[in-house]
């Protein structure tokens, strides 16, 4: 493939698309072309994605096919998977195919599974979050440095402002938390947040004009 | 048709901002084209370590698991993603140099195409193009936990020695961190969304905070146009510093036309 349907074209592309939605952001232009291109390009994103969905599934079904075919580490989990997802999509196209619900809502049987089954296990893995949590603040918390130390107070002080024991032992603590939330912490937030800011531009402008082209394939 | 009709009058001081950041970094882009002028930019430990991290994976034989993130191409989150895409291609290049393994999980289906190019990419600039194995591309689903308990599953089955996370990542950034601690890797991680990067401090060897993350690929270019990018974003910087003390300066004194323009 030639360097200009690889490099060139995607950049002209990314461009354009690029500075029609700048010029739709800032400016109104009813029923001109510039606002109908943006309306377009912004819906197009939706097919796209709805592509790129089935790139996910046939990627995840490959990678697990062959994991079994090669008889590959833990190849019988890959069994589960598979069919966890064959089993799903049935479901799903049962609700289609017996027209319980219209086409872009799930059927109850769908629903069911999601709620019953999916939703529990993702709710047990969201709580082991806590754990996480209390091995990561403890190694944290180490008397190590003056970093650790600072952390060591703040994240101390926090804890007793939230918690409702806090409150009892000392009614300051709470209005310490406060204090903590929206002035150091928000000043802190807020000067990442320009940087960050200001480092999208940057990059926005280096990706426009072509620059920066990591993302794109390879030249040969 | 009068300009003042069709323009967004909301966005009076956004658009004011971005109209001179951008010329600020277009200064910078053509004041360094072809090296006539090379800015020194201060070193970045969190991109620094990633040879060191990729060299002991190599070391150890065990490998390395690489993560973008929750984003992909289609949300406001998708220069973290992109950002990302961009390590990922520098750390597969070093990957295939050593002769590491290197597992990348996207979130995103959307990204999958990209990553297949930017890693094929790398594997070309190593030298090695045949050592390019696509099934080191591994799509776990679309839900936030699943994904984030597939990875953490893949970092423990596979015992990886390093572990890059570099994207927008949510409430699932510790226990990917987490995770790589318990297998004793070196981690390098990296985000914007700045409610998650205490959690990467903590955990991880390396954080990248935010705007650094923005910065990886132009730094890791060693580009001088793309470094010259960044010598503009930080005039851009400067100029927002003014604006700060000057309203401060302002609101002080009870001027308030520069909050009002800023609809503050």
């Amino acid at each position: 493939m030639s360097l200009v349907v690889k490099r060139h074209i995607p950049l002209a592309i990314t461009f354009v698309m690029g500075i029609i939605m700048v010029i739709a952001t800032y400016f109104f232009f009813p029923e001109t072309p510039a606002r109908i291109a943006s309306t377009q390009l912004t819906a197009s994103v939706d097919i796209l994605v709805a592509t790129a969905g089935v790139i996910g599934i046939v990627v995840l079904l490959r990678h697990h096919g062959l994991n079994i075919s090669r008889r590959g580490r833990f190849w019988k989990y890959s069994i589960i998977t598979i069919i966890g997802v064959v089993l799903y999509l049935i479901v799903g196209l049962y609700g289609i195919a017996t027209h319980e619900r219209h086409l872009m809502l799930a059927s109850e049987l769908f629903e069911w599974v999601y709620i019953q089954l999916y939703t529990s296990m993702d709710m047990t893995i969201f709580s082991l979050l806590a754990f996480f949590i209390v091995s990561a603040a403890y190694r944290a918390f180490r008397l190590r440095s003056l970093e650790a130390s600072v952390l060591l107070v703040v994240g101390s002080l926090m804890l007793l402002g939230r918690a409702p024991i806090g409150g009892v032992i000392w009614e300051g603590f709470p209005t310490i938390a406060d204090w903590l939330l929206t002035v150091p912490n928000a000043a802190g937030n807020r000067a990442i947040t320009i940087g960050i800011a200001v480092g999208a531009i940057s990059l926005a402008i280096r990706q426009l004009m072509g620059v920066e082209r990591g993302y794109l394939g390879p030249e040969r | 048709m009068n300009i003042t009709e069709i323009f967004n009058e909301g966005l009076v001081a956004s658009f004011v901002l971005l109209v001179i950041v951008v010329v600020e970094s277009l200064i910078a882009l053509y004041l360094t084209r072809g090296g006539k002028y090379l800015p020194k930019i201060r070193r970045i430990p969190g991109l620094e370590a990633i040879e060191e991290a990729v060299g002991r994976a190599t070391e150890m034989g065990r490998p390395i698991v690489y993560t973008t993130g929750l984003g992909g191409i289609r949300d406001q989150y998708y220069y973290q993603t992109i950002s990302g895409l961009n390590i990922l291609g520098y750390t597969t290049e070093l990957a295939a140099k050593y002769g590491a393994k290197l597992l990348y999980f996207p979130y995103d289906p959307t990204i999958i195409p990209m990553a297949v190019d930017v890693m094929e990419q790398a594997y070309i600039r190593a030298g090695k193009p045949e050592a390019f194995d696509q099934e080191n591309i591994q799509y776990l689903g679309g839900d936030q936990f699943a994904w984030a308990f597939g990875v953490l599953g893949a970092t423990q089955r596979e015992q990886s020695a390093a572990n890059f996370h570099m994207g927008p990542f949510w409430a699932e950034s510790l226990i990917l961190a987490e995770s790589g601690f318990y297998t004793g890797a070196i981690q390098v991680a990296g985000t914007a969304n700045y409610h998650q990067i205490q959690f990467f401090v903590v955990a991880a060897d390396y954080a990248l905070i935010g705007e650094e993350l923005m910065a990886a690929g132009a730094y890791l270019s060693k580009d001088p146009t793309q470094i010259g990018s960044l010598w503009g974003a930080d005039f851009a910087k400067i100029m927002v510093i003014i604006l700060l003390v000057l309203g401060v300066i302002l609101t002080a004194a009870g001027v308030t036309e520069l909050n009002d323009f800023f609809g503050l």
